[in-house]
């Protein structure tokens, strides 16, 4: 169990808010994930997920509110925040035209990280992934779920502090995202904060400490799956999830359709 | 679901996707269109037009009487009209199919191979002929459009010139529509082969390289045709025209389809059409029954996109870290290393990363090669004509001002050949990044760190082949040391801000949802950064030539003068690079990633 009292959160979301001309894709995010911490964040399609993390991480201005990483705002302090990040989004374009150790080593040098070290971490990561015989193809030729491991690697290649994955287990074969499983729970225990999006609800049911759900740009429910679940006895996270997101006609729409 | 009913859906969602496209496209996108179909409209009738004066020229009496002439000088040249005239339809449908068969392999390779919707429509039950067809014929679109604009106007006003009835204006519909279907033919026979064996992309790069080539080749033989060829204006040309009229082309066959339709000659007409119908309908017909098996053979190779794969790695041992220098070239051994550790003398270790990122992807991707060769061409035609010349510019005994004069259209000269160079290794800047712009912005490197390492890589022509061709510049004028060194700083510090100007303006409007490597530029940057740098280089080379030709007025301070020259060049070059990069930087730091 997680202790989550006393603790500064390595990511905190304070009122965040995201518009785009008149329509309001997030509506006022608050939430903290602390260190050690793996925190799912569920939602439908087009709940606001993607901008949610692409605020937290700097890809995009808040319209209000603040971001923060390691107590710093990621507008005000973007270099101290990036450096404790790692990121691997759901569609990672990589430059094609590198092998993977050359993009390791691109990653190594923009992170400022020695060159010695970081190439025996990016031989470890490459090997943990299975990607020691391809490392030197271009990331060009390989497929969704090679990239997606390239890109992995790339993000864990620092020590990320606060880890950031949009939709990780998709595409990826039950051994990769079994793995991806592992590792994520490995870091979190050495202390890393993670902060996951998916919409395998399994997945956060089994690994997550804490979730979150947003709807409509708003989050709808926080906290322990224990919370959620209260007074929902033996309800499963989907059930829950759809009553809170109003998914329920839509499960009885396909039921009669099927 | 049968091929025919295959053909007649997909054609229909063609239709559908075009629709849709123009109605619910931007308004100046619409405009755009139309006023390309107002223009190509008002081409194709200025050549309707214009085919007719010249047929009727031809038919003239002055241009008998010119015959007349010409025949006592080139004995045997034929005196009758009517010869040339009908061998007209021959060499332009002949040029025509040239360059088609030229076009054919880069139009069948995109349409059959690189549209977006192959997974949809192989993965639907529909016969992989028809989806042949229909790429087929997409990929026909542009030619079958410039024909219809180009060829088509021509064959009316010839037809229409000689006073043909409508035999000849059907069948010149029917070889306008059946001309395209041989060259494409044999690309698509050609493309469906090579793609076994070259992933289509790579397909793509390498006959772009070849086409840039041919065009160079071109240009190349244009500088020197006055050299190679005899002058074209002469009589024995037309006798030239006659001979595309040869019965073992295809392009003739069709052409001698034309005439005999024209005068009447229906036992010719269906020699020739038939034989040129048959060869246009057999090769496209080949390719349909070869596609079943060749096409899906082809995208079947897709997967391998990223071109050569490398030799693998071999380990001694699995479970332990590699070390270093284990099957890896030495770093000091590796010219990319060694550019880099030069760099990084200069450049902070951020943006050296992006600098060696960027040399180790510009050429691995051939398209972003081929820029490379037009300036280079371009320099060897200049270096060859100034050792032909025989006395180069401001070489020997001239006067002062010339000397000056031509000390300055040498650095002129090598500053384009820089310019051209950087626009092509870096000139795009910060758009290169594409879709993968997010690593950069995810990073912790500021975006003046990323602008330096771009103008790192962008800069690098000037101090590598900018020094070297004026060295030899220099050398054929016989430079002083001091002459030299001057020249060469003008390149070096207008290089410096010309570039700083490029690149600050596409970092502040870049575009970075690019799919083609050509189309990396956006508009604003592309208009702002060629006004704001020409600007740039007249101020301040107006200020460095200017300043010392007033000391006519006080001569006793020309030495003054022309240092003051240099000291506002240098202010105004450190004021721009500063400017230019601040400006880009902070526009890139406010720039969201979607």
């Amino acid at each position: 169990m997680i202790n989550l009292n006393g603790r500064q959160p390595m990511i905190e979301a304070a009122g965040l808010r995201k518009s785009y001309g008149d329509t309001l894709a997030v509506k006022g995010v608050d939430l903290q994930v602390y260190p050690g911490e793996i925190f799912g964040f569920l939602g439908p399609n087009g709940a606001g997920k993607t901008t949610t993390i692409k605020m937290l991480i700097g890809l995009l201005r808040p319209s209000a509110g603040a971001a923060r990483i390691g107590g710093y705002d990621i507008q005000r302090d973007p270099i101290a925040a990036k450096s404790l990040i790692g990121y691997v989004p759901d569609q990672p374009y990589l430059p094609e035209k590198l092998t993977a150790r050359e993009f390791l080593e691109f990653i190594a040098g923009l992170y400022q990280l020695d060159r010695d070290a970081a190439r025996r971490r990016g031989e470890e990561l490459l090997r943990l992934f299975d990607l020691s015989d391809r490392g030197d193809d271009l990331v060009g030729g390989f497929s969704h779920g090679m990239r997606q491991k390239t890109a992995l690697a790339g993000a864990l290649l620092h020590n990320p502090q606060a880890f950031f994955l949009d939709e990780p287990t998709v595409g990826l074969d039950p051994r990769s995202a079994r793995l991806i499983k592992d590792i994520l729970r490995e870091v979190s225990e050495r202390g890393t904060a993670v902060f996951m999006s998916t919409h395998i609800l399994e997945i956060a049911e089994r690994m997550c400490d804490r979730v979150a759900i947003i709807s409509g740009g708003q989050l709808i429910a926080t906290g322990t799956l224990e919370e959620l679940r209260a007074g929902r006895s033996g309800e499963s996270l989907e059930d829950i999830f759809l009553a809170l997101t109003g998914g329920a006609e839509e499960a009885e729409l396909a039921d009669a359709l099927a | 679901m049968s091929i025919w009913n295959a053909v007649l859906v997909l054609t229909r969602m063609q239709f559908v996707i075009a629709r849709n496209t123009f109605w619910r496209g931007k308004i100046g996108r619409k405009i755009l269109l139309i006023l390309t179909v107002l223009g190509l409209s008002a081409a194709a009738y200025g050549l309707y037009r214009l085919t007719q004066v010249v047929v009727k020229a031809l038919t003239s009496q002055d241009f008998a009487d010119f015959l007349a002439r010409a025949t006592r000088t080139i004995p045997g040249l034929s005196l009758d009209v009517q010869l040339y005239l009908l061998a007209l339809p021959s060499a332009v449908l002949f040029l025509a199919l040239v360059l088609m068969v030229l076009t054919s392999f880069t139009t069948v390779l995109s349409s059959l191979y690189l549209s977006g919707d192959m997974d949809m429509l192989l993965a639907a039950p529909v016969p992989m002929r028809a989806v042949f067809v229909i790429k087929f014929f997409s990929g026909l679109l542009v030619p079958y459009l410039l024909l219809f604009f180009l060829l088509g106007p021509f064959l009316l006003g010839f037809g229409q010139g000689l006073g043909w009835g409508a035999a000849f204006f059907v069948t010149a519909f029917v070889v306008v529509l059946l001309l395209p279907l041989l060259p494409t033919g044999i690309g698509a026979l050609l493309v469906m082969a090579v793609v076994r064996v070259i992933p289509a992309r790579r397909a793509r790069e390498i006959v772009g390289v070849i086409g840039g080539m041919v065009g160079i080749s071109w240009y190349i033989f244009s500088q020197f045709s006055n050299q190679l060829a005899p002058r074209v204006a002469n009589a024995r040309m037309l006798d030239y025209l006659r001979r595309f009229d040869n019965p073992l082309l295809p392009s003739a066959w069709a052409g001698r389809a034309l005439i005999a339709a024209g005068q009447g000659d229906w036992a010719k007409l269906a020699l020739y059409g038939g034989l040129f119908a048959g060869l246009s309908i057999g090769a496209f017909a080949l390719c349909v029954v070869l596609a079943e098996r060749l096409y899906y053979a082809g995208w079947s190779n897709m997967s391998t996109q990223g071109g050569r794969v490398r030799k693998r790695r071999r380990t001694k041992d699995p479970s332990t870290p590699l070390r270093a220098s284990e099957g890896r070239r030495p770093a000091s051994n590796n010219p990319q290393s060694l550019v880099v550790r030069l760099w990084s003398f200069v450049l902070p270790r951020q943006s050296a990363a992006v600098l060696y990122k960027d040399l180790r992807v510009f050429p691995r991707d051939l398209r972003n090669v081929q820029q490379l060769i037009f300036p280079l061409v371009l320099a060897g035609i200049w270096t060859f004509r100034l050792l032909t010349s025989g006395a180069p510019f401001g070489a020997g005994q001239q006067p002062d001002i010339l000397q000056s004069l031509g000390h300055l259209a040498s650095a002129g000269i090598s500053f384009y050949i820089c310019l051209v160079l950087s626009s092509a290794m870096g000139g795009p800047g910060i758009s290169r990044e594409g879709h993968g712009f997010w690593l950069l912005k995810v990073a912790p490197i500021s975006a003046w760190r990323i602008l330096l390492g771009k103008l790192a890589l962008a800069y690098l022509p000037y101090p590598t082949i900018g020094v070297l061709f004026m060295l030899f510049l220099s050398i054929l004028q016989h430079s002083t040391p001091v002459e030299f060194a001057r020249s060469l700083a003008q390149v070096l510090l207008g290089g410096l801000g010309a570039t700083s100007i490029t690149l600050g303006i596409g970092a502040a409007f870049p575009k970075l949802n690019w799919e083609n490597p050509r189309q990396q530029s956006s508009i604003q940057a592309g208009c702002l950064a060629p006004v704001l740098y020409v600007a740039y280089l007249a101020l301040a080379l107006g200020a460095m030539l200017g300043l010392p030709l007033l000391a006519f007025l006080a001569p006793g301070f020309a030495t003054a003068l022309a240092l003051l020259g240099w000291a506002i060049f240098l202010a105004l070059t450190a004021g721009v690079v500063w400017g230019a990069l601040t400006f880009g930087a902070a526009r890139l730091e406010r720039l969201e990633v979607a």
